[in-house]
């Protein structure tokens, strides 16, 4: 076995709810999200049986050490992993070790969040009572917040698998273990999961399921140190390789759904909702990016697109920034057309294909927030959803020319 | 035959709906109220719900959580005089909304895609 795996002097051998919190290398302290795990289990699930897993992907000691000695009341455990991996990967190996003390109960924390809360466990393990078997959140956020999913992995999710669930980016999931069991079955894994892309992963594959979702509804923005861009690349790389990856696994399930169906939401109550922290985004610099790519990859886009979507392409490229616009339908091919150029190719194409990628979304991205700049978050999100509808519009050409490729 | 439950206080919008959607080829049944809505559906087992937002009596957002609830997988479109109850998350929960009007092709529309929407994924 190559997981390393150290239980903590508990000795636990059964848990009905297994939190499970991924670290890398000891770059985010865990211990303010211990600490809220800790309290979230203790006060609202006191007659549970719970356990704590820090599953951490580097295996240095640093991450391990500050886990076990943050005090908690419920046990912990550690498993950290010495082979290469990522995160997905140790992710799913705790939830392998969750499996072996027959959890019921499964949610995953990430540790970027610095103002992780006691009720966001209690609102996610209250889902799971409530026989949802898969708990997506929906954070309080900034319009201009998680781009790369408001653009890409939402409307793609959503018209491909045809369920609304905003975040399937995650930060906080969970579900339960009949969903995890029968995702397992489906014995389908790959580099991008195994990296950044499991949060991805799991809410495709429980979509695809048809079991009963719901979001629920976290009245507090999540507060996260803003990605490195290094960070970023590799970010975009492996949630855009996870979906434009699982696209062929399931290829069966996503050509017969049409349109797109609501979930239900959880955990809406009287508590008013904080306002998100002020985002200040670098139009400039986006736009810089965007016509960045066209040095690097003008020739690359014109194999991959069709030619009216190239051509729409040079037309956007010569607008100026007050007259900036990323048509909705233009975006919808392109992705269309990348996701169809990924298809069955070397992981080095695949590579390239994603690098080729990040420009045009740069330019989406300008185009979104010039347009929602006086916009209020609930006209930005109307906005989002109806160019989640041209996604949906549009998949037959995706359809068509799947068929083709 | 698709099975229709449309549930509205107005009686007009009830004979409206009910003839207008009966042309179209459903079978159409009605609700003057969400008193023991949850178990009308589950006698009933309609194929998609026409819901008011404001009844006299009944929130249609608070009902629309109660339906999904218990029902995960119904179409339901919330039917509205205003649009303003968009600000209310819980209206996210409904596959679609219209704005009354005495001209339904919107509402047939919207019908048709949900439940296509629904046998897509059921297949």
């Amino acid at each position: 076995m190559d997981a390393e795996v150290i239980a903590n002097s508990g000795e636990v051998k059964e848990a009905e709810i297994v939190v499970s919190i991924p670290s890398y290398n000891g770059k985010y302290d865990l211990t303010s999200t211990v600490r809220a795990v800790d309290k979230g289990l203790t006060e609202f699930f006191p007659s549970k049986s719970s356990v704590i897993i820090n599953c951490d992907y580097s295996n240095n000691g640093a991450s391990r050490d500050k886990f076990f000695t943050t005090e908690t009341r419920i046990p912990k455990i550690y498993v950290g992993r010495q082979d290469s991996g990522g995160k997905g990967q140790v992710v799913r190996s705790s939830l392998f070790k969750g499996m072996e003390l027959n959890a019921s109960m499964f949610m995953i924390v990430e540790p970027d969040a610095t103002n992780l809360q006691p009720g966001w466990i209690k609102k996610f393990v209250e889902a799971l009572e409530k026989n949802f078997q898969f708990v997506a959140p929906l954070y309080v956020h900034h319009k201009d917040e998680d781009l790369l999913n408001s653009m890409i992995i939402y409307p793609l999710t959503r018209a491909l698998y045809g369920w609304r669930i905003r975040r399937p980016v995650g930060g906080e999931l969970a579900f339960r273990k009949e969903l995890f069991e029968r995702i397992l079955e489906k014995d389908i894994w790959n580099q991008y999961v195994s990296e950044e892309g499991l949060a991805v992963w799991l809410s495709t594959l429980a979509m695809c399921l048809r079991q009963p979702m719901c979001q629920v509804f976290v009245n507090q923005p999540r507060k996260t140190a803003p990605k490195e861009e290094k960070e970023f690349v590799n970010y975009f790389n492996d949630t855009v390789g996870t979906v434009f990856s699982l696209m062929e696994s399931l290829e069966n399930y996503w050509r017969k759904i049409k349109w797109s169906r609501p979930t239900a939401i959880f955990g809406l109550g009287s508590d008013d909702a904080e306002p998100p922290e002020e985002l200040e985004t670098n139009i400039d610099s986006l736009h810089e990016r965007f016509l960045g790519g066209f040095r690097k990859y003008e020739e690359f886009w014109r194999e991959v697109v069709s030619q009216a979507t190239y051509t729409k392409v040079q037309e956007i490229r010569n607008l100026d920034m007050n007259h900036f616009s990323f048509p909705a339908q233009t975006w919808t091919t392109i992705l269309y057309d990348f996701a169809i150029a990924f298809r069955g190719k070397d992981a080095e194409y695949r590579e390239h294909l994603l690098e080729a990628l990040l420009p045009l979304f740069y330019g989406k991205a300008l185009s979104y927030v010039k347009r929602t700049e006086r916009m209020s978050v609930q006209q930005a999100e109307d906005m989002v959803e109806t160019e989640c509808m041209v996604f949906e519009e549009n998949k037959p050409y995706l359809i068509s020319r799947w068929n083709g490729a | 035959m698709a099975k229709i439950l449309v549930v509205d206080d107005e009686e007009h919008i009830r004979l409206l709906y009910s003839e207008e959607l009966s042309e179209e080829g459903y079978d159409v049944i009605t609700a003057d109220s969400g008193y023991k809505l949850l178990e009308k559906i589950e006698q009933e087992k309609p194929d998609l719900v026409i819901l008011d937002i404001k009844m006299v009596d009944y929130n249609g957002l608070d009902l629309l959580q109660d339906i999904r609830a218990k029902f995960f997988d119904l179409p339901v479109i919330l039917s509205t005089a205003y649009d303003t109850f968009k600000e209310d998350i819980k209206s996210i929960a409904a596959d679609y909304y219209v704005v009354k009007s005495f001209d339904l092709s919107e509402l047939k529309n919207k019908i048709a895609m949900a439940l296509e929407a629904k046998y897509s994924q059921e297949e």
